[in-house]
């Protein structure tokens, strides 16, 4: 097969021939998919440098596994997401186990990335650590169907998929999880004024 | 007030994206060939103990990465030395033909035979990450190996049939 038809394959053609051991077709998957796994694992951390190890810790674990996953006509993001979430949970762990492979093999490439917009990713993770430290009072449910739905963008249906749950649990899940937080960052009402301690009423 | 639901995103960077597959495909392939090897161990030690004669003829299988095509052919990676310099990317000397009527480049049909000519004029040499100044001489060539790059580009190294695999690549379909 020729580069071009490895570019226009559909994610169940490459996941098939991945499984199988070919790297060109995960490759493809990958490039395909990289940004999405790349983001959701930032908007889970607030950090872009955690978020770098965690997509190859995810996509290790992808390839790993996906001959035992069939993608009867399904897309692959939902399920690189589902493997997202389990890696975050032991996200620490991860992290250093990645660093200490990457350390360890002398073939990979050591050059950096000009980051030309340092200011702003230092302001996303501030942002995002904000935004976290609200979030993480929820549910660990509620946070992982809000991650998928409400910032990965997924349906309904392909975060039951990712969360092997029903269509109906991912919609309580989410709504639950939207009316806690608009409680949690409304501004306050005003209070009525109270009165203190040697205040009278004339 | 925090907007939750408006959350930042981005584009991994290009150096760490390459890298991150390197790893990746590196780790992979070498833990698929660690099974291969213990389940052929594991059928060797079970045919010695009922054929002892046959254990002498149980191969053990090496897992080689899938071949694959070359489908950039505008130009090649001609390296002195066996190491990637961007992921599967390679950042090192390109060759191209160019053709006498100036309509761009002519493709390369055999990236190994390309990539023997700087070697032959002495512009690479053994070791050496830079470009020398041709001589004049002819200089030896080593035996070179082509692997196909993620852009579908080839990439010769000096090497054996390890090398590909070693560096995370596949080696060039023929």
């Amino acid at each position: 097969m020729d580069g071009s038809a490895d570019v226009d394959a559909v994610d169940g053609d490459l996941w098939r021939r991945a499984a199988r051991g070919d790297s060109v077709a995960f490759g493809v998957l990958f490039e395909r998919h990289v940004d999405t796994v790349y983001t959701h694992c930032f908007r889970r951390t607030a950090s872009w440098s955690d978020a770098e190890d965690l997509v190859s810790v995810v996509f290790l674990e992808a390839w790993r596994r996906c001959s035992e996953v069939g993608l009867d006509g399904g897309s692959v993001p939902p399920w690189l997401l589902a493997v997202a979430n389990n890696v975050l949970r032991n996200h620490d762990r991860s992290v250093r186990r990645n660093r200490r492979l990457v350390a360890k093999l002398s073939v990979l490439d050591r050059r950096r990335d000009e980051i030309g917009d340092l200011t702003e990713r230092l302001g996303d993770e501030q942002r995002m650590r904000g935004v976290l430290a609200v979030v993480e009072q929820l549910p660990e449910a509620e946070q992982d169907v809000l991650a998928l739905c409400a910032w990965a963008g997924l349906s309904y249906a392909d975060a039951a998929e990712a969360l092997g749950v029903p269509i109906g649990t991912v919609r309580s899940r989410l709504s639950r999880a939207r009316a806690d937080l608009h409680r949690r960052t409304a501004d306050p009402a005003p209070s009525a004024p109270r009165m203190t301690k040697g205040d009278t009423h004339r | 007030m925090i907007d939750i639901e408006d959350v930042p995103g981005r584009s991994m960077p290009p150096a760490a994206r390459a890298r991150s597959l390197q790893l990746v495909t590196v780790i992979h392939h070498g833990e698929r060939r660690r099974r291969r090897q213990r389940r052929s161990f594991g059928v060797a030690a079970v045919l010695a103990t009922t054929v002892a004669a046959t254990t002498g003829g149980v191969a053990v299988a090496d897992h080689l990465l899938k071949p694959a095509p070359v489908t950039n052919k505008g130009m090649a990676h001609c390296s002195a030395v066996a190491k990637l310099s961007s992921g599967n990317t390679y950042a090192g000397p390109e060759i191209a033909f160019a053709p006498a009527n100036g309509n761009g480049p002519v493709p390369i049909q055999n990236a190994i035979a390309a990539c023997s000519l700087p070697w032959r004029d002495g512009i690479l040499r053994a070791g050496s990450t830079r470009q020398h100044t041709p001589d004049g001489k002819t200089h030896p060539v080593p035996h070179l190996v082509g692997c196909t790059l993620m852009d579908g580009s080839a990439a010769v190294f000096p090497g054996n049939a390890e090398t590909c695999q070693r560096l995370g690549l596949p080696p060039i379909a023929n």
